[in-house]
């Protein structure tokens, strides 16, 4: 290589050449679409709003491409490639050049998309402050990734609480928002001076990530001790204080569970937990709510750990949540342990990952609701409740719609677990990608729809569609039950798993869509196509062949075999 | 394993079969009435067909504890009026002339002939009115299920002006919300035929609003029925404005009655 910049850059494009190709694609073909097909018509809104979830999309995915990370002992989610540290290059270069080049691909990637999506649509964006928010934001998901090796919980957590901050911040910029959230949470003063002030803040934050990172990229590479300091000591000496585990395991499964549970259960309580701290402090320090804020808060409340089970379970899916890889780490491929026992401990670990952040979601909900909350909204779907039901059925059906959302979030966190435990990359990443495209569909829908009330996706214009509903509900059923007979029985047959292991789970899995039909048949009890359909659906929430199928690809993986 | 999971996915599928072809069959359809199609559930047999009609905002579903129970001895329909929920935009002005129109091309549309009974809730009341009025030798009954009232809706305007404002957002589409005072003189202004009527008031209270504006409606609908002297009044105390939800077993007898004269009459 020429010089330390161009080998850089040349590892990041070589890491990354496959996303880095389709992306520009991808805005390219969004931006033809946009000058062409739904630059008028009633198709514009829509675009509009898809355009915005792109955008969110491609930043995501540039933050990716650019972390400049690489996995130490623990894996993928780890600090500056260490490996660097051995050429002949100031660690102030190297602290600098991943930067300036993730800088730049942000803030040209931002003006591209304006230029190629929104600017045919008449909706131009803002320039000078999300670009200067994006460039200080990505400067300072550098920092925190680089300066603390092997802390990923501690990463974590001042990601979630940078996230907030920003997002926090970025609401002054616009109108609506000040005269709406911050005027209700009681914000009068002049947003012009609070803007200035945070360009000025956030235009200092690059130099400062830059100089923060040079200073521990400078310890790592000269092997200065990392003194346990400040918070970090208290949060060892507490963990010091809580019991470890000194006794044997009762039984294999105790300790793959255990291994499972350490390795991948506290993500999704650890995220939820962030989306509720992001929720709640601000607007209970806010002030008074009113009933409809109220309302929509609960509500984020309630969809978080689902929208995020959907998003962690893409990582819960691999064999190692931390490891770009997807082999079959040799810890577990060596144990002697079957194929069912190793999916069975995922799913355990899942289940009580889901419920952990469940209850944490409903203590924190039912503790804020009553410090900040206003009961207004919740008194008037009460009343509502009151006149289509009875009293104990009504309980009943908050408790079925609780459990409901529990076995979704678990549903979508074991999501891809034949994917991801296959090995095979171009599977698990198409999944991926279908997914995220799933997400971002639903993102455009949901910014659309809240964006303009006259659009397409109106009931009358989706009936046609949803009058083939019931062919492609029981088409999926079907499909469904046939791939989980073949999966299980192929499983059980090559000695994965037992027959009381087979036969335990479909009787989980029919108790488990068993309750979300009586939920559905207690919610429609006269509607009979609707609550037919949602009884299809039932069938559908639950995994069952999933599992199943997982059972061969790990064990395909496992001998290195094609699944 | 085998002789465990393939039957039972078997049973499992021939069951997933059967309700993935009740709902297919229940499933409202959408039916053209003129420009817009309307989305219609057409549930039993017989003659005379029974029409359920309320206000826009609210879909076909609200009739779902009446519309089983009499689709038992006679053919019902229930509809969403143009621009909400399953049935497309129609023509504007959205007022109770051309609801009653669209209904009236959709019931030609879906081959169901007169005579019909006319059941109207709240301000499906004033829309069957104005049907009656337009096409009065099809009519063979009426059923009124708490129904607005104009005398009232005046009086209410009066006492609590900020009901009678109609949005900036509904005047710009100049939907049915936006036409409720001209469909209210539309149905002022409907002869109706000497049929067989029902009229049920709602008078159960639960809070003050409605136990400040209840004589108020309960006088409305005897006013209006002093001028109706052949129809029979039912006054439930067990329900308020949601009849339909609270005793659906009463609108369905009220209709049985009306059909009951009807037959008696014919003999």
């Amino acid at each position: 290589m020429r010089s330390p910049a161009f080998a850089i850059a040349w590892e990041i494009w070589w890491r990354h050449r496959a996303g880095m190709t389709l992306l520009p694609c991808g805005l390219l073909l969004c931006g033809f679409l946009n000058r062409t097909a739904f630059r008028q018509g009633e198709w514009a809104g829509f675009a509009v709003a898809l355009s915005y979830a792109v955008l969110a999309m491609a930043m995501i995915l540039t933050f990716g491409f650019f972390h400049f990370t690489e996995g130490q002992r623990k894996g993928g989610f780890g600090s500056y490639p260490q490996r660097l540290f051995r050429m002949p290059v100031p660690t102030a270069w190297l602290a600098a050049w991943p930067m300036i080049y993730g800088t730049a691909a942000v803030g040209v990637l931002y003006l591209a998309c304006d230029w190629l999506m929104f600017v045919p649509l008449d909706r131009p964006l803002p320039k000078l402050w999300p670009c200067l928010y994006l460039v200080s934001g990505f400067t300072l998901y550098q920092a925190i990734l680089w300066s603390f090796p092997e802390r990923r919980y501690l990463k974590l957590f001042l990601l979630t609480l940078g996230a907030m901050f920003i997002a926090f911040c970025w609401m002054f910029f616009l109108p609506h928002m000040i005269e709406g959230t911050l005027a209700d949470w009681g914000y009068e003063g002049s947003p012009k001076s609070v803007q200035r002030g945070l360009l000025v803040f956030f235009a200092a934050t690059g130099p400062a990530a830059w100089g923060f990172s040079w200073l521990r990229l400078r310890g790592q590479r000269h092997g200065i001790a990392e003194g346990v300091r400040g918070g970090a000591a208290v949060i060892e000496r507490l963990a010091e204080w809580l019991p470890a585990r000194t006794e044997r395991f009762a039984s294999p499964d105790a300790a793959l569970f255990w291994h499972e549970w350490r390795q991948t259960g506290f993500i999704l309580p650890l995220a939820v937990a962030g989306v509720l701290a992001m929720t709640c402090i601000p607007s209970w320090l806010s002030g008074p709510l009113t009933g409809q804020t109220t309302m929509g808060l609960l509500t984020w409340m309630v969809i978080a750990p689902v929208l995020l089970a959907a998003i962690i379970g893409r990582g819960f899916a691999k064999p190692d949540f931390w490891s770009p890889q997807l082999g079959v780490p040799a810890f577990i491929a060596r144990r002697p342990v079957s194929a069912g026992q190793i999916v069975f401990a995922k799913l355990k670990a899942a289940l009580c990952s889901v419920s952990l952040t469940w209850g944490m979601t409903g203590i924190t909900a039912v503790v804020w609701f009553a410090a900040a909350g206003d009961f207004g909204g919740i008194d008037a779907l009460l009343a509502q409740g009151k006149i289509y039901y009875p009293g104990g059925q009504r309980w009943l059906l908050a408790g079925l719609l609780l459990a409901g959302g529990m076995m979704l979030s678990w549903r979508f966190l074991v999501s891809g677990l034949a994917a991801g435990l296959s090995g095979a990359k171009g599977w698990f990443y198409a999944s991926n990608g279908i997914t995220a495209a799933i997400l971002v569909g639903i993102l455009a829908c949901f910014i659309w729809t809240g964006d303009n009330d006259d659009h397409p996706i109106r009931l009358y214009n989706l009936w046609p569609w949803v009058e083939w509903l019931p062919a492609i509900l029981c088409g999926l059923v079907i499909a469904k039950l046939a791939t989980a007979a073949w999966a299980w029985s192929r499983a059980h047959e090559a000695g994965m798993v037992g027959g009381r292991g087979v036969a335990g789970y479909f009787a989980a899995w029919i108790l488990a869509a068993a309750l979300l039909a009586l939920a559905a048949g207690i919610a429609f009890p006269n509607t009979p196509w609707l609550r037919n359909l949602l009884w299809l659906c039932a069938a559908l929430v639950p995994p069952l062949a999933g599992p199943g199928v997982a059972l061969i690809t790990w064990s395909a993986n496992r001998t290195g075999g094609s699944p | 394993m085998k002789r465990f999971a393939y039957p039972m996915a078997a049973a499992l599928s021939s069951l997933a079969l059967v309700l993935a072809v009740q709902a297919a069959r229940a499933m409202p359809r959408q039916v053209q009435a003129g420009k817009n199609r309307l989305r219609m559930s057409i549930v039993g047999e017989g003659s005379p067909t029974v029409i359920f009609d309320t206000f826009g905002p609210a879909n076909l579903e609200i009739w779902n504890r009446v519309q089983p129970a009499v689709s038992r001895f006679a053919r019902t329909v229930s509809y969403d009026h143009g621009g909400y929920w399953g049935s497309e935009p129609g023509p504007k002005p959205r007022d109770a002339r051309q609801i009653v129109r669209e209904l009236r091309e959709a019931l030609m549309a879906a081959n169901l002939q007169p005579p019909y009974v006319l059941v109207g809730y709240s301000f499906g009341g004033p829309y069957m009115r104005v049907f009656a009025g337009m096409y009065p030798v099809e009519v063979a009954g009426m059923v009124f299920v708490d129904p607005t009232q104009e005398d009232f809706m005046v009086w209410l305007e009066k006492a609590f002006p900020p009901f009678a404002e109609i949005s900036n957002r509904h005047m710009a589409a100049q939907d049915e919300v936006a036409n409720r005072w001209v469909s209210m003189d539309l149905a002022r202004d409907s002869r109706l035929p000497e049929v067989p009527m029902a009229l049920i008031t709602g008078t159960k209270c639960h809070d003050q609003l409605t136990r400040w504006v209840m004589p108020r409606w309960l006088a409305a609908h005897k006013d209006w029925l002093a001028t109706h002297p052949h129809a029979r009044h039912i006054i439930t105390t067990n329900s308020g404005h949601n009849i339909l939800l609270n005793e659906p077993e009463l609108v369905m007898q009220a209709i049985q009655g009306v059909i009951a004269g009807r037959n008696s009459n014919q003999e």
